[in-house]
């Protein structure tokens, strides 16, 4: 097996790394990146650029920390750092997650309300069929179907490409940091922040990589699916921003609604945009939509130490089913409010997340510097370092949309 | 019943009064069943280096403080490999090997031995857990839940380690099917070190019991002559379950380090496809002539008993290796040699058409043939069953199975 050919060892390893990356492109990323194109056209363009290098680190250390210890991330922040920190950076966790998970409720909404559907019908059917499917082990019936609908959002990069976008604006757009020191603009650039690098995202990615049985010698080959899987992202987001700066930026035209979202999509689908738009927004939002409380729920169960999965029955592991109901109730009634704002809830939610990453990831690299945990595979200075600079810059960032929305 | 938490950050001090710091973790010594606390660590301040007070020092160990028996502690104790209650314990996961899971400990339970400090249990339960979370109101609803310290083995990195290669270590007294579940449970490094450190009769049982795919994994994370001498003593069906997996070269140093007629064999089986009678089947088979007295039967299978009780039956063949019938245990306990008819499945019967026939027909084994027609082997309905309940056997449950495209899909009715 050590000298299995490369692209063998590679596709037995590769999963995580993609499957997470790809669930990032989920409604609210969609929707945060787009509007940070229509708003600031190619100007934030450098935010998504670092966000990605953070995501590539960051879920590399997390699929480390998973293949390293066997462990999710719940679990390890118990080990290090004892019960009473653990119950707060769960509870970040669990506060991020049901935004998120209302986000995607919303992505649901969002997208049947351009078919016409009320979402008062949409939203729990949609919440009552995924957890049915999750939880009676039917899901991957339809799991590749939920993969091709979410997989329309590749239609960006046509979209875009077919805009003809200043390719120099663009170049220019990624390198050079440029931040009106308006509240809108640094919360645009935290939200992006917090789409890419999701809190979930990073729980998702350790605890398959512990799934899949990944040993120290898979490491090699799940960096290169994490890298791939981050830089799609990546990808597919700057594209999303040059279709919305070309389209929406370009005619001065803000997104209130899922409407004005689907315009970006008419260099590439015209009159059809609508439809291309709401079937990639459904699929995607119901992909995350069954991943997140399950995940949620396997966090809660690590770190109150109780082994459970979809096997068990619900009187076997109250915790995991009790904390799966809770998120998807919690996450439909808010989105279920009359009058509730979709687009603001969607991209709120990830500056949300943004604020409940920085203690999480400060977890992460306490763990990851940890020999006693880590062993030879700790994080060296340099990648210390790296880790720390993105750290400091979000709590900077953090700090400064604090600040800018007090004065 | 004292409980560590209880302890942890409790005053220190001299026999005189004076103040030596707080209580940061406690050293045990794993060479005994229950083992002994041989030093205190102490911390001063924030900061400030933890000095490890030995045991003897102690003249109480309160709620409200402990009390050394000398104004200054001696000259700190050396730890070398020391396990660490707090660091390497508390809030880790372990094995809880009498029931088969894995949990994370709330709680170490200590009691006072003849002025000696052992840890007896570890506690996992809810209500450990929310009185340090200092949820008391809660906590008296919730329950106590302690695994013996003698009935667990812990995960953590340092402890698993340490308890390796303790004398009194746990794992030692397993059989092969508790030891699948321990290694079922442990990350795949971790279990392979459990199989180096238990005798390769106890790991050949181990991988034996286990999912196919988890023993591949362990086989492979093994050095070949680590892996030889297990290989050797597991049955050949599951053998070649768990070489299947294995690269070509991978493959080819492992069976360099089984003799060369057990290579062969295994070779020769794992040239047959995984879900066909060929791929289950075992060549652990007993034969008799057509019309051997059954005296001779019975005094052969007694000096040469089949691994597998379900392969006690005997298939009588002729001189050209092909099957005449088959001698079912319960004739040859009753004193008859002769044979009656079973049906005959070919090494590339699907295993399904195998499921159907074990339902059919009441029979413990069946006969593999090969394209002449001469037995090659038998498929037990054991081997039937680790088939059909692949996902029963040792093995880690897992969580995101929703995104696995290999996952075996259970036969549809």
């Amino acid at each position: 097996m050590r000298r299995r050919s490369g692209l063998v060892a590679l596709l037995a390893v590769v999963g995580p790394g993609l499957l997470a990356g790809l669930s990032d492109d989920d409604p609210a990323g969609i929707t945060t990146y787009s509007i940070l194109g229509a708003d600031y056209g190619y100007r934030l363009l450098w935010v998504l650029a670092l966000s990605t290098a953070a995501l590539i680190l960051f879920h590399e250390l997390g699929m480390r920390m998973g293949v390293v210890t066997g462990q999710g991330l719940a679990g390890l922040v118990r080990e290090r750092y004892g019960i009473r920190l653990a119950a707060g950076g769960l509870t970040a966790l669990i506060v991020a997650n049901v935004g998120t998970t209302c986000a995607e409720f919303a992505g649901v909404a969002a997208a049947l309300e351009l078919a016409g559907v009320s979402r008062y019908v949409s939203v729990p059917v949609a919440a009552v069929g995924v957890s049915l499917l999750v939880l009676r082990g039917s899901f991957r019936r339809i799991e590749h179907v939920l993969l091709a609908l979410s997989a329309v959002f590749a239609a960006y990069v046509l979209s875009g490409l077919l805009a003809g976008p200043d390719w120099g604006a663009v170049a220019t757009g990624l390198v050079v940091p440029r931040l009106p020191g308006t509240r809108d603009a640094v919360l645009a650039a935290v939200a992006t922040v917090g789409t890419t690098l999701a809190p979930w995202g990073l729980a998702f990615i350790q605890s398959y990589a512990v799934d899949k049985r990944l040993t120290p010698r898979d490491l090699r080959y799940a960096r290169v699916d994490v890298a791939t899987g981050a830089l799609l992202t990546g990808v597919i987001g700057v594209f999303v921003v040059i279709a919305c700066a070309e389209t929406l930026h370009r005619s001065g035209q803000a997104i209130d609604g899922a409407k004005d979202a689907a315009v970006a999509l008419r260099p590439l689908a015209g009159g059809l945009a609508a439809t291309l738009f709401g079937g990639g927004l459904l699929g995607a939002a119901l992909l995350a939509a069954s991943i997140l409380p399950l995940s949620t729920a396997y966090s809660v169960s690590e770190v109150l130490g109780v082994e459970a999965a979809l096997d068990d029955r619900p009187r076997e592991a109250p915790v995991f089913y009790a904390t799966y109901a809770l998120v998807v109730l919690l996450s439909v009634t808010i989105i279920l409010i009359p009058g509730a704002p979709l687009v603001p809830i969607l991209f709120l939610s990830q500056a949300l997340n943004a604020v409940l990453l920085l203690p999480i990831l400060g977890f992460v690299y306490g763990i990851v510097r940890d020999r006693d945990l880590m062993g030879e595979h700790a994080l060296g200075r340099g990648g210390a370092l790296a880790a720390l600079a993105t750290i400091a810059l979000l709590a900077v960032c953090v700090v400064a949309l604090g600040v800018l929305s007090v004065v | 019943m004292l409980a560590l938490t209880d302890f942890l950050g409790r005053d220190v001090t001299g026999a005189d009064g004076t103040p030596h710091g707080r209580l940061e973790d406690l050293a045990v010594d794993l060479a005994e069943r229950h083992p002994a606390v041989t030093a205190l660590l102490v911390r001063r301040g924030r900061g400030a280096p933890t000095h490890a007070i030995p045991w003897s020092d102690v003249a109480s160990f309160e709620h409200a403080g402990v009390e050394l028996n000398r104004g200054a502690p001696s000259a700190d104790v050396v730890l070398g490999e020391a396990l660490l209650l707090r660091r390497d314990v508390l809030d880790t996961q372990i094995v809880d090997v009498a029931g088969r899971r894995v949990v994370r400990v709330a709680d170490v339970e200590l009691a006072r031995d003849d002025g000696q400090l052992r840890v007896v249990a570890v506690d996992v339960g809810g209500r450990a857990l929310l009185q340090r979370m200092g949820l008391r109101r809660l906590a008296r609803r919730a329950r106590r839940h302690a695994v013996d310290w003698h009935e667990l083995h812990p995960a953590s990195r340092r402890g698993h380690a340490l308890a390796l290669r303790a004398p009194a270590a746990s794992i030692q007294t397993l059989d092969g099917a508790q030891l699948a579940e321990l290694v079922a449970r442990l990350p795949v490094e971790r279990a392979a070190e459990v199989l180096r450190a238990v005798s390769s009769t106890s790991a050949a049982g181990a991988l034996s019991a286990a999912r196919p795919g988890l023993g591949g994994r362990l086989v492979d994370a093994l050095h070949a002559a680590e892996a030889g001498p297990i290989l050797a003593q597991m049955p050949t069906d599951d053998a070649t379950a768990a070489l299947r997996h294995l690269g070509p070269e991978r493959l080819d140093r492992l069976l360099a380090e089984v003799s060369s007629e057990r290579g062969v064999e295994l070779r020769r089986l794992l040239a047959y496809p995984a879900r066909t009678a060929g791929g289950l089947m075992t060549t652990d088979v007993r034969t008799a002539r057509p019309g051997e007295p059954v005296e001779a039967i019975r005094a052969r299978l007694a000096a040469d008993p089949p691994r597998l009780e379900g392969l006690m039956t005997v298939f009588v063949v002729d001189e050209q290796g092909r099957v005449q019938g088959a001698i079912a245990p319960s004739a040859l306990v009753a004193g008859s040699a002769t044979p009656a008819p079973v049906p005959i499945v070919a090494v590339d019967t699907p295993v399904d058409e195998v499921v159907d026939l074990f339902a059919l027909h009441d029979v413990l084994a069946l006969p593999v043939v090969d394209a002449a027609g001469r037995l090659v082997g038998a498929v037990a309905v054991d081997d039937v069953l680790e088939e059909l309940l692949a996902e029963r056997l040792p093995g880690r449950r897992r969580r995101w199975a929703l995104f696995d495209p290999t996952r075996r899909r259970r036969a549809s009715p």
